[in-house]
């Protein structure tokens, strides 16, 4: 029985000397562990810190802080340049646009007519314009000794100065022609039961357009003054009702006008309609 | 059946060709040409456009007065006179179409320059100087399409007066003045006229 107490005895001993052991290594391990990881952060940290100290060194050069200025100023410039583009109100240079001031519109007369419009042709016409202008001038700069010269003795050469000048302007004008109505009397109809006879005035041109809104003035190089313009959309008027009495208007507008006014007549109990134009 | 696909290839093939673009134009064409309409009356108008240009940036103002004058024919649709109650050689009745203006035409012959002022500052810098030095900055003629951008205002101006002035009610006056006498030749002795709201 004290054997095997001994024995038992040396077993504890020696387990807890082995356990004592192991938890010596065990701590050392832990330390060592820990050191590593302490030396490990710290050379991070020391890698970090002298990065934001050349950082630091950078912010505070003067010559980077005036690139960076520059650029923050050209990206802003940019960004309002862009809004402007958008938004030219934006713009203090923004050209206000022409503003007319409110007049009134006069009558100056006013008509009763009756006139059938029948036919219309459109076109669009080119009025190309250019000029040669010659104009004499007179050279006083050809010599140093005009400086001290009087005006009627100064040495001069005359010369010929020439300018070409281009107007190009596009209009789209409408010609209307039709019969007038208002001259029907009593003698130009014939009614017989259940036939009607009616004798009207041929058609004629009543009036070609062509508005501001529908010129467009395409070149403009050179002088032309404003008076010059005009004149040739006067022109640009005349060539369109030429190309509407080429493209037989007029036929065409007797020839609607008897169609429609036969299918008139006939709307409101004729069976036989003649149509006459005088 | 491969007649009927050949027939209907053809169909498509014709369809393509026609481009949207060129069906509008030729519809509009046509419809131009097919105006109907009857003109009742003609007015001649006149308006003067002042315009003052100003910039705070430039030196000097630029001033136009032009004067304008206009011609306006109204009427009605000729082919949209609806005729009821018919009674041969003795009455009828008659709704007319709401009146339209028919052309606004603003000649180019008539329009006048009044006005054109442009303020230019000029300085003799010195005596001996030839050249009369104008300063960089000052405002510039106007130019043949800004002349031409103040009557296209003017003649919008017209268009949007149109009301005001009461020309479409004299057109619908004039009309029915027009048609009792053309009826009273043709044999009718009553002619009514129903408004637009009125049933037949």
């Amino acid at each position: 029985m004290s054997k095997k107490n001994k024995d038992e005895g040396i077993k504890n001993k020696i387990i807890d000397g082995l356990e004592s052991e192991t938890k010596k290594q065990v701590d050392e391990l832990k330390t060592e562990a820990k050191n590593a990881l302490v030396d490990g952060v710290k050379s991070e940290i020391k890698n970090n810190l002298g990065l934001s100290i050349a950082g630091t060194a950078i912010n505070n050069n003067p010559i980077m802080l005036k690139i960076k200025l520059i650029i923050l100023g050209v990206l802003i410039l940019g960004s309002y340049v862009g809004l402007c583009y958008f938004y030219p109100g934006l713009n203090p240079f923004h050209r206000n646009p022409l503003i007319l001031k409110n007049t009134a519109v006069v009558i100056k007369e006013s008509k009763k007519i009756a006139k059938l419009f029948s036919s219309t042709y459109y076109a669009e016409v080119v009025m190309d314009t250019t000029k040669l202008t010659i104009e004499v001038k007179t050279d006083y700069t050809n010599s140093i000794s005009n400086m001290f010269a009087d005006d009627d003795e100064q040495e001069k050469t005359q010369y010929n100065d020439s300018s070409y000048h281009q107007l190009t302007i596009i209009g789209n004008g409408t010609t209307f022609a039709g019969n007038d109505l208002a001259t029907i009397s009593e003698k130009d109809i014939i009614i017989n039961d259940s036939l009607c006879s009616i004798s009207i005035d041929s058609a004629k041109i009543i009036n070609t357009v062509i508005n501001p809104s529908d010129f467009t003035i395409f070149i403009d190089e050179g002088e032309w003054s404003p008076e010059e313009v005009q004149e040739i959309k006067t022109l640009a008027v005349e060539k369109v009702k030429q190309l509407s009495l080429k493209s037989n208007i007029l036929k065409k507008a007797n020839n609607r006008t008897e169609k429609l006014l036969s299918e008139f007549l006939k709307s409101i109990g004729f069976q036989v309609v003649n149509i006459n134009f005088k | 059946m491969n007649f009927r696909f050949t027939f209907l290839a053809l169909i498509l093939s014709i369809l393509i060709s026609c481009s949207n673009e060129e069906i509008t134009k030729s519809i509009i064409k046509q419809r131009l040409a097919e105006i109907n309409q009857l003109g009742t009356v003609e007015y001649d108008l006149s308006k003067v456009l002042i315009v003052d240009d100003e910039q705070w940036y430039t030196y000097g103002d630029r001033k136009a007065l032009i004067n304008l004058e206009a011609s306006l024919v109204a009427g009605i649709d000729f082919k949209k006179i609806e005729i009821s109650n018919l009674v041969s050689n003795n009455s009828i009745d008659l709704k007319l179409p709401k009146p339209e203006i028919i052309f606004l035409n603003i000649p180019p012959e008539k329009v006048s320059y009044e006005v054109l002022k442009v303020d230019k500052m000029e300085v003799n810098a010195l005596t001996f100087i030839n050249p009369i030095i104008t300063l960089a900055g000052m405002r510039s003629d106007f130019s043949n399409e800004e002349l031409n951008q103040i009557q296209i205002m003017g003649e919008e101006d017209i268009r949007k007066k149109i009301d005001e002035l009461g020309i479409l009610k004299e057109a619908t006056k004039n009309s029915k003045s027009f048609l009792n006498n053309w009826f009273k030749l043709l044999g009718f002795k009553t002619i009514n006229y129903l408004s637009y709201e009125q049933k037949k």
